[in-house]
């Protein structure tokens, strides 16, 4: 359990965000807006990630499947379903296959859990791939979606759903069954934890709003392709930002995503091709040297001072 | 009678490790189950908290059968156990392993700050105030166990099954421990049954003993009963020359 909600800080969060999207609408350029989109989306991406894999231990490695299936409904029902309810079957369909392939899923740990995981989206991206080739479809372009103004607002709406969904859990009496699942399963079921039916509900919870985002992904981007929609490093770079800020907490991921994503566009703008590099070698930087993440380190400073 | 094991077997790929044991055990009383290394006693635990299934027989907890339960379920009917090799939530802090009972135990309860209370509350009993902001992974092996029956404790059981919290400690530090029991079993009003092989803190604390010896009940009566026993002594310190 984290320290109880601080009002105050939840105020100052909202206001902030307020503020800046504000900011954003009125001044930022295009350029801006587009970068500010992909921030929030990648906030909310990262603190979804967090709620199964940085509470349970229960890395996984295909949470791109989510949000590819979110982008594939979305583009086969534009035109016939309003935005919201494409939006809302998106993320309730990303929960429900969570849920679904939790079953099997959670009857293996570590190593074996991240496989399947992984599997599972590569799975789930080549049936995308043969029923679109099938239907003689190479890629989706839509036309008249929300513009990019609209997204933004989506996006930033998703990200603090995300933050916030994932700050009061880590709050609450599920965040504290989680946390006695990664520290020690068993210990955790003895201790009257229904270890089964909670980890599905982290699992549906982290599904839901990679789902919904990317549906909303769909119309920054225009048009729908399997392999980039369900493309791998995707989940590798949620996962790359929850470590690189910390999973303790909700503020872990935000740090890390910002980090990150201001940290891509210089580099797409100045030296493309190292981008993975950097990104490689940053996860493995901080998995040996600095596994609490920035959040952690900072919190411990934080601490010292205070002491 | 609080428990009843009825006649439970359990193998493990054909090896028998628990044979057809019964034993009964009276609400409010302290049982001890005494048996060297191998003979069953943690599988009886593991199988009453569900943890383990039995292969055939029948465990009953109040009266109604406990049988093919899930641990989390037991634990919420009121049965706690701590485990041999202890194994507290190694980077949560004391407070936090112990609130985490208190929220989702036989207590059922749904706020985290009263469970944080309640926590303080219970380590203050068992003398681990002083650590309660410490990770559990930063304990003396004492206090760990120590932390495992708080943890234990914030689960609100009737029933508490202690898997040898007296093993490792040095003769003082079970003087401590004997006298923690003792406070505790009268504090919330529980019915301990208790696996050790310190005999000697077996016999001060314990109302009835069963006897285990390769998986099969051997003896069961009072502590002096037990200890006169010649089938006891016999398989304790081996056939006198």
């Amino acid at each position: 359990m984290r320290p109880l909600h601080d009002v105050r800080i939840i105020i100052a969060a909202l206001v902030t965000t307020a503020a800046v999207v504000v900011g954003v609408l009125f001044f930022a350029s295009d350029y801006f807006i587009d970068f500010a989109t992909s921030l929030a989306m990648w906030i909310a991406l990262s603190e979804s990630w967090t709620l199964l894999s940085g509470m349970t231990g229960y890395v996984s490695l295909g949470h791109v499947v989510f949000f590819g299936l979110g982008g594939y409904l979305t583009v086969l029902t534009f035109g016939m379903l309003p935005i919201w309810a494409a939006l809302a079957l998106s993320g309730a369909c990303a929960t429900g296959l969570a849920v679904l392939v939790g079953f099997p899923c959670f009857r293996v740990r570590g190593p074996y859990f991240v496989i399947l995981t992984f599997g599972l989206s590569e799975f789930v991206k080549y049936i995308v791939v043969n029923v679109e080739a099938r239907a003689s479809k190479f890629g989706r372009l839509i036309f008249g979606g929300p513009d990019p103004n609209e997204v933004f607002l989506i996006m930033v709406g998703l990200a603090v759903a995300a933050f916030f969904l994932s700050y009061f859990i880590r709050r609450s009496r599920l965040g504290a069954g989680l946390r006695g699942i990664r520290e020690d399963e068993i210990a955790a079921e003895t201790t009257g934890v229904p270890v089964a039916r909670l980890k599905l509900i982290a699992f549906g919870l982290s599904a839901l709003i990679p789902g919904i985002a990317g549906g909303a992904f769909l119309f920054r981007s225009g048009y729908f392709e399997p392999i980039q929609a369900f493309n791998p490093s995707i989940s590798f770079s949620m996962i790359t930002m929850a470590v690189i800020g910390g999973t303790d907490d909700a503020y872990g991921p935000l740090i890390g995503a910002v980090a990150l994503v201001t940290l891509s566009e210089l580099l797409w703008a100045n030296a493309p091709e190292i981008y993975m590099t950097v990104l490689g070698l940053l996860l493995v930087v901080f998995v040996i040297w600095v596994p609490d993440g920035i959040e952690g380190r900072l919190r411990n400073w934080w601490k010292t001072q205070r002491a | 009678m609080i428990l009843e094991v009825d006649h439970v077997t359990k193998r493990f790929n054909g090896v028998a490790a628990v044979r057809g044991v019964s034993f009964s055990v009276p609400e409010g009383a302290i049982f001890g189950l005494m048996g060297a290394n191998g003979a069953g006693k943690t599988t009886i635990f593991s199988m009453i908290a569900g943890n383990e299934q039995p292969t055939s027989g029948d465990i009953r907890f109040q009266g109604s059968s406990i049988q093919g339960l899930r641990p989390w379920r037991i634990s919420r009917l009121g049965i706690a156990r701590t485990f041999q090799i202890v194994r507290p939530f190694p980077a949560l802090t004391c407070r936090e392993n112990v609130a985490l009972a208190v929220l989702y135990g036989a207590g059922q309860d749904s706020s985290p700050a009263r469970a944080m209370r309640v926590a303080g509350e219970i380590l203050n009993e068992v003398k681990l105030a002083t650590v309660a902001d410490e990770e559990a992974r930063r304990l003396t092996l004492v206090s760990r166990k120590r932390l495992e029956i708080a943890r234990a404790l914030g689960a609100r059981p009737k029933l508490l099954l202690l898997d040898e919290v007296l093993a490792g400690l040095t003769p003082m530090e079970v003087e401590a421990a004997v006298e923690l029991l003792r406070h505790i079993h009268r504090r919330y009003q529980l019915t301990i049954v208790m696996v050790e092989h310190v005999l000697r803190a077996l016999m001060r604390l314990c109302t009835e003993i069963a006897v285990l010896d390769h998986g099969e009940k051997i003896a069961e009566g009072s502590p002096q009963a037990v200890s006169a026993d010649p089938v006891v002594v016999k398989a304790y310190f081996g056939a006198p020359q």
